[in-house]
C-alpha cells in the first residue's frame, strides 16, 4: 500500500497534467470552434433571407456574403435585437421548448409584419412529433401570415391542425400539443421584443 | 497489487485482439456502449466517426493507464482512471468543434459521454491495468474496432433501409424503394441490434452463457 501522501501527490500531479492538456487543445482550437459557430449563425439568418449560400460553403466565404449583405441591429453583435438585409427584416426567436431550447429566427418582408420565412435550427423536441418543428412541411404554414395585427400588436396564433384561416392564425403539429405552446410563446415573445426595439 | 488470472502463457497480441474484436466482442458479448450504439447509428457515417472516437480514446487510455499501472495508488485508481479518460473524449471533442462542425453538431452530447462508457473504464480495469502497454494499445484498438464494426453495420442498415442512402448517397432508387422511416427513430435501432446480436449469438458457439449477464451504458 502505498503512502498517503504519495497519493496526494499523485493526485495534484495527475490534475495537473489533465488541465494542461486540455488547456492547451482549448487555445488550439477555439479560434476554428468560434468560427465554426459563427458562420452557423450566419448562415442561419442568410437562409432566412433568401440568400444562395453554396452547401460546403467554406466559412469565410459565409461570413464574408453576411457582412457584405446583412446588417446586425443590436448591441451586442452575438445576440442581436434583428437583422436588416436591405428592408427585409430577421427576428431572431428563442425560448425554451418541452426538453431543451428552441432557437429559430423569423424573415419579415418590408412591411414589418408579413412572414416570409421562418426557421427552427436548434431544437430538441420529440422526433416525429415536436420534432416536425424544424421541417419545411411545417415552416412553410408561417409563409405570408401576418405577425402583428393592424394596432401592432403581436396576433399570430398556432391554432388546432386543420382550423387555421385567415392572415393570423397557423396550424399546430397534431400529437404535439406542448411544443405548439412553446412555440407561441417564443414566437410572441420574439415579436413583442421587436416592437419594443424597433421603437428605440 | 492484485494481479488478474492470465491465460497459460500469457495474453499475445493476437489472441488479445481476437478477443475485443470477436471472443469477447464489448457490444454482443458483453453487451456495454448500448446507449450510443443506439443512438449515434442513424446514419453510416455518424457510426464511423462514433467508432473512431472510442478507438482512439480506448486506446490512449488503455496506453496512459498501463504506463502509469505501477503508479497509480490502487485507492484513487478510478478517479484517476475517469481524470485520463475524460481528457481523451475532450480532445476528441474539442478536435470534432474545430474541424468537422457539422458531424459534431450531429453526434451531440454522444462524443461527451464516451467518458461514461463502459467499455474504456472497464478495459482501463480489466486489462490495462495488469497488462504491458504494447499489448494493453492492442486491446484498446481491438474492443475500439469491436464497437466500431458492430455499429458501423447498424448504421449502415438503419440509414439503406431508413432512407434509401449510404454515407448520403442515393443506393436504392426512389422509383420502386419506399424508405422506411422507421429505421432511423429509436425504436428501429433497438430492432436493428436486437436482431444483430441474436445472429451473431446464433452463429457464434457460446461457451458459457451464465457468466454473461450485466449491462451498460
Amino acid at each position: 500500500m502505498k503512502s498517503n501522501l504519495f497519493t496526494v501527490i499523485f493526485a495534484i500531479v495527475m490534475g495537473v497534467v489533465c488541465s494542461l492538456v486540455l488547456t492547451a487543445v482549448a487555445e488550439w482550437i477555439t479560434p476554428r470552434r468560434e468560427a465554426n459557430e459563427k458562420a452557423e449563425r450566419y448562415r442561419n439568418v442568410l437562409e432566412i433571407f433568401n440568400i444562395a449560400v453554396a452547401e460546403g460553403a467554406a466559412n469565410q466565404e459565409i461570413i464574408k456574403t453576411f457582412e457584405e449583405k446583412v446588417t446586425i441591429v443590436g448591441d451586442d453583435p452575438a445576440n442581436p435585437d434583428y437583422y436588416l438585409y436591405g428592408r427585409l427584416i430577421a427576428i431572431p426567436a428563442q425560448g425554451p421548448g418541452l426538453w431543451g431550447p428552441i432557437e429559430g429566427l423569423i424573415g419579415l418582408a418590408r412591411d414589418g409584419t408579413t412572414i416570409t420565412a421562418v426557421s427552427f435550427y436548434k431544437q430538441e423536441e420529440t422526433p416525429g412529433l415536436g420534432g416536425e418543428i424544424a421541417g419545411k412541411d411545417f415552416t412553410d404554414r408561417f409563409v405570408n401570415k401576418k405577425l402583428f395585427d393592424t394596432r401592432g400588436q403581436p396576433a399570430l396564433k398556432l391554432v388546432r391542425p386543420g382550423r387555421a384561416k385567415g392572415d393570423y392564425e397557423v396550424d399546430a403539429i397534431s400529437g404535439a400539443t406542448m411544443t405548439s405552446d412553446k412555440v407561441q410563446a417564443l414566437i410572441t415573445a420574439a415579436a413583442e421584443k421587436f416592437k419594443s426595439k424597433e421603437a428605440e | 497489487m492484485a494481479q488478474a488470472p492470465v491465460p497459460i502463457g500469457g495474453p499475445t497480441a493476437k489472441s488479445t485482439f481476437l478477443a475485443g474484436l470477436w471472443a469477447n466482442n464489448p457490444i454482443f458479448c458483453q453487451i456495454l456502449g448500448i446507449c450510443s450504439a443506439l443512438a449515434v447509428t442513424t446514419r453510416l457515417e455518424n457510426s464511423l466517426v462514433m467508432g473512431v472516437a472510442l478507438i482512439f480514446v480506448i486506446a490512449m487510455s488503455n496506453l496512459a493507464v498501463s504506463i502509469l499501472r505501477h503508479l497509480i495508488p490502487r485507492r484513487i485508481r478510478m478517479i484517476v482512471e475517469v481524470a485520463i479518460i475524460a481528457t481523451f473524449v475532450i480532445v476528441f471533442d474539442q478536435f470534432l468543434k474545430g474541424y468537422y462542425w457539422e458531424m459534431s453538431k450531429q453526434l451531440g452530447p454522444y462524443v461527451g459521454l464516451i467518458i461514461t462508457n463502459c467499455i474504456v473504464m472497464g478495459r482501463a480495469e480489466a486489462y490495462a491495468l495488469h497488462n504491458k502497454a504494447s499489448l494493453s494499445v492492442v486491446d484498446g484498438i481491438a474492443n475500439g474496432l469491436g464497437y466500431a464494426v458492430i455499429l458501423a453495420i447498424i448504421g449502415a442498415s438503419r440509414e439503406l433501409i431508413g432512407t434509401g442512402k449510404l454515407l448520403g448517397y442515393e443506393v436504392l432508387s426512389g422509383n420502386w424503394y419506399v424508405p422506411n422511416h422507421f429505421f432511423i427513430y429509436p425504436p428501429g435501432a433497438f430492432i436493428a441490434l436486437g436482431l444483430l446480436i441474436w445472429l451473431i449469438r446464433a452463429i457464434k458457439p457460446q461457451e458459457d452463457d451464465s457468466s454473461q449477464s450485466g449491462a451498460g451504458s
